[in-house]
């Protein structure tokens, strides 16, 4: 593990270097996540805005929301964006050869050589979206509140990893399992409703099957109620935990299954 | 020491139907190929030994090396490097720290910064001490002759130079074994002498126990005390350089092309001299003999055909692996393979020796899973 | 050229592209769970918004069953008409292989289209058939849907058609900035994102504002995929459908046209440059 956090300076200076001949293609990144998002936004907009009202959830308040959610999914993109490629292809094409025959953790160096900092987009269109809406929201900020939200995105970076882990590593089973975790990680996207409102079945696949609610949604909820939002911090250590694990479990019992290219 | 014993690695491949319907069938069957691609592989190579491991496209040769280095699980037998078995977790890294991998298709070097990036991660990755890191990779800057492209970024770099850098890259930690997996692929000539080398400097040096696979005999040769061959998975022959051309003879194969038609006649003095008769083409004007090189000079033949026949162009070849490992069928070493291999190059390994089998799910190992296979 | 030889070598690209779908089986099957999955959830996301819509038996024109079979019928034929055309021509400019199409007797362009109905043919296979089968069965025998005909469930076919033809012909036309950036998974992923949204396989078109909407008409865009569903399910007049069509078929022909032209300009861009 010491020589992991040694490593990993040297990678993410590397990975940084060489991702510097390709900077049209971040800053273009970067603005597709923008897009993306604003589309996301217009979408609640246009589907919330059908209802004549939904009691505390104010369309501003849906809007921090939104933002809110971007704040862990781009720090988990900045450090854990080769999951996709794990997914997609690294596991048909027989990439992980190089790193199996290093005496370093194969999963450590495949997602630490490369640091995306096109992710920091996400991160400063969510804290710029916040920053506009949250103002306008009647949320009683208080010290408590605020180091909670963040020790939930800082949790939550790791439920979107896990998810990621667990989905990505299915690609030693099928080959390529990028389509199935592409729809999965967008449930994250059902986080932005007011779930309070979305009816039992929706509220529990959200906290308790894809727990993207349990720290995206539940602590905005409770800083607009006042509600004690250290349960729902509790409950997103538990999930970080519970993934990452069984992420973990899945990809090394994969990795035995391993075929490299060409078979 | 590294020792294999019994090793055996399978892998299974749905079976796949041919057009529309055949591919939706496929979508509901349950039917595997088993396809078997080393099979019951046994040897021992001892410290400082050098080995050449030699087959067809699709022997499993590619896949013993994956074995041995860490990135495949065989599906029985076991492994020993040193008393450590490299699939195993808690034994994984001690092994790796041991042994130095080049694959010739693949490149370990970070493509977009330069060389001395790479190896000054490996530093880290293999806790390589600040002076002696130092003091090898000057070592093997010489050695290799990699000063003109050491600052250069990788994806500048022509393969030969590649090649050599990730040769570098592998012996950084003073590996005591050096596994190679076809080094000389796709290097031409002069390339590849330099390589061969530059590899024979770095055994000379640090005494490096060497496993290599290639397509060329000569390679073989010029780097290998002992040949292992393997084809279909299995070992058909494991002994020594002479042994093996003992066996099959070092053959010369001699095209020549003649400026009008011949006939047999013409060549019969020739042909007493060779083992097998001349195969004369059917305009008459082209003649393919093999000459074994064991028993006569190569050039006095030659003279002969020289004065002989009316030549044009001569074309001469060495045996490639292909013809050894027929060569060893027909001497009756082994039974003769089901299919013939068509042996064009850069193939996947273990296209051979298939067997239809229906598994039940159940009954597997990881027959949950293997449902949505 | 004998057109029944040219016509042999579009198909083969066809069936090459079709039976690729089902190279790997357990990706079929977790695409299947995964349209399934996206189904149940904007059921129950839009059963919360007609239950909290005070009791509105309709929205934006839309009944519950309507609005689920839409929300279904939407993200599977998104999903069945995704198109690789921009895609692939990013990699085979990438890859430098483009000069090398350049000398193949047939054209580039054409060779996307019979590519894409593979693709196509193929996803709607695996999963449009089925999902859209189910989805329906559900629609109509769970929450009582009303509406659907033979007849307008055979005229969906050709005007999905010519959706595919659409988005091929926009994937060709933005396929062409691979000749100008090699950053090509922004722009792409900023397109989808975009006719997705403008052809409303996010939210039923009839949401949006009504300028945004008479504005829209004038678009390819709706015919991509809003058009199609609706005439499945039975939402649309004889004369939206004609008009619809006619709209497609202009758009189809102008932007081939113009993807044709832009090509031409890459190509001696590449012709003078070298690829």
């Amino acid at each position: 593990m010491l020589k992991e956090l040694k490593l990993y300076p040297k990678y993410v200076s590397m990975s940084l270097r060489s991702s510097l001949s390709y900077k049209a293609d971040a800053i273009l990144q970067i603005l597709s996540f923008a897009v993306t998002e604003a589309v996301s936004l217009a979408t609640i907009y246009l589907i919330v805005g059908t209802v004549p009202s939904v009691g505390i959830w104010s369309f501003e308040a849906l809007a921090m929301l939104c933002g809110f959610t971007l704040i862990p999914k781009g720090i988990d993109h900045m450090f854990f964006d080769d999951l996709w490629i794990l997914a997609y292809w690294a596991v048909r094409l027989g990439e992980l050869d190089p790193y199996l025959t290093r005496p370093v953790n194969p999963l450590f160096q495949f997602v630490a050589k490369t640091f995306k900092w096109a992710g920091s987009g996400e991160l400063v269109v969510g804290i710029v979206i916040m920053a506009i809406f949250a103002p306008q929201c009647a949320v009683m900020w208080t010290a408590s509140g605020i180091i909670g939200i963040i020790v939930c995105a800082f949790l939550g970076i790791f439920v979107f990893t896990g998810i990621k882990l667990i989905f990505a590593s299915l690609a030693f089973w099928v080959k390529s399992s990028g389509v199935i975790l592409n729809t999965v990680y967008n449930f994250c996207n059902y986080a932005k409703y007011p779930l309070k409102y979305m009816g039992k079945a929706f509220l529990s696949i959200m906290l308790y099957v894809v727990p993207f609610g349990l720290f995206l949604y539940k602590p905005m909820e409770c800083l607009i109620t006042g509600e004690n939002i250290w349960w729902s911090a509790l409950w997103s250590a538990v999930a970080a935990v519970a993934l990452v694990a069984l992420g973990l479990f899945i990809w090394h019992r994969g990795l035995r299954r391993y075929e490299s290219a060409g078979n | 020491m590294i020792e294999l014993r019994n090793v055996k690695k399978y892998f299974k491949k749905p079976v796949r139907g041919k057009g529309v319907l055949g591919m939706l069938k496929t979508l509901f069957s349950r039917k595997y190929t088993l396809v078997k691609a080393v099979d019951g592989v046994s040897f021992d190579i001892n410290d400082g030994e050098a080995v050449g491991y030699i087959g067809a496209n699709g022997a499993g040769k590619s896949t013993t090396i994956k074995i041995m280095s860490g990135i495949l699980t065989p599906t029985e037998g076991d492994i020993f490097i040193d008393g450590q078995r490299p699939y195993v977790n808690r034994e994984r890294k001690n092994v790796l720290k041991s042994i130095g991998v080049v694959f010739g298709q693949k490149t370990q070097l970070w493509l977009d910064l330069p060389l001395t990036e790479t190896y000054d991660l490996l530093k880290g990755v293999y806790d390589i001490p600040k002076d002696e890191y130092t003091k090898r990779l000057g070592e093997l800057i010489e050695l290799l002759d990699m000063k003109p492209f050491i600052s250069a970024p990788v994806r500048t770099l022509s393969l030969g130079q590649r090649m050599r850098a990730d040769l570098a890259a592998a012996m950084l930690h003073n590996p005591k074994t050096l596994f190679l997996d076809e080094p000389t692929i796709g290097l031409d000539v002069l390339v590849k002498r330099n390589l061969i080398s530059a590899i024979k400097s770095i055994r000379a040096q640090y005494n490096t126990t060497l496993l290599l696979t290639t397509h060329a005999m000569s390679d073989i040769e010029q780097l290998c005390e002992r040949v292992i061959v393997l084809d279909n998975g299995k070992t058909l022959f494991d002994g020594t350089i002479d042994g093996i051309k003992h066996m099959f003879g070092d053959k010369r194969n001699i095209t020549v092309t003649t400026n009008r038609p011949i006939t047999s006649d013409s060549v019969q003095t020739l042909s007493d001299r060779c083992d097998v008769p001349p195969e004369i083409s059917q305009d008459g004007r082209q003649v393919k003999f093999s000459v074994d090189a064991g028993k006569q000079h190569v050039n006095e033949f030659l003279k002969s055909v020289l004065t002989t026949l009316p030549v044009e162009d001569i074309k001469i070849t060495e045996t490639d692996i292909e013809q050894v490992v027929r060569t060893i069928y027909e001497n009756g070493i082994a039974p003769p393979p089901e299919s013939e291999s068509d042996g064009t190059g850069g193939e996947p390994d273990g296209e051979n020796d298939r067997k239809e089998i229906e598994t039940d799910g159940d009954g597997q190992k990881d027959g949950k899973i293997d449902e949505t296979d | 050229m004998k057109p029944i030889r040219t016509a042999k070598i579009y198909s083969s690209f066809t069936k090459t592209n079709f039976l690729l779908t089902f190279a790997y089986r357990g990706q079929v099957f977790l695409w299947l769970l995964g349209g399934l999955l996206t189904a149940v959830m904007s059921g129950l996301l839009w059963w919360a918004v007609f239950k909290f819509g005070d009791g509105a038996t309709s929205i934006a024109g839309f009944t519950y069953p309507q609005m689920l079979l839409y929300m279904i019928m939407s993200a599977i034929c998104g999903e069945a008409l995704y198109c690789g055309t921009a895609d692939e021509i990013a990699r085979d400019v990438r890859n430098g292989v483009i000069g090398m199409r350049l000398t193949k007797p047939i054209s580039y362009q054409g060779q996307h289209v019979a590519m894409a109905i593979g693709n196509f043919g193929g996803r709607m296979i695996v999963i449009g058939i089925p999902m859209i089968t189910l989805g329906t069965i559900v629609a109509v025998f769970g929450f009582g849907l009303t509406g659907i005909e033979w007849y307008n469930v055979l005229l969906a076919v050709p005007a999905l058609f010519l959706g595919l033809l659409l988005k091929n012909a926009i994937g060709f036309m933005f396929g062409q900035i691979a000749f100008k950036t090699q950053a090509m998974w922004g722009v792409l992923s900023m397109l989808d994102v975009f006719v997705s949204f403008l052809s409303g396989a996010i939210v039923p078109l009839s949401l949006f504002p009504s300028g945004v909407q008479t504005a829209l008409g004038y678009t390819p865009f709706p015919s991509v995929i809003s058009l199609p569903v609706r005439i499945f399910m039975g939402m649309c007049t004889p004369y939206e459908i004609a008009i619809g069509f006619a709209t497609s078929l202009f758009w189809i022909v102008v932007l081939n046209v113009l993807g044709a032209l832009w090509y031409k300009r890459s190509v001696r861009h590449v012709v003078v440059f070298g690829g």
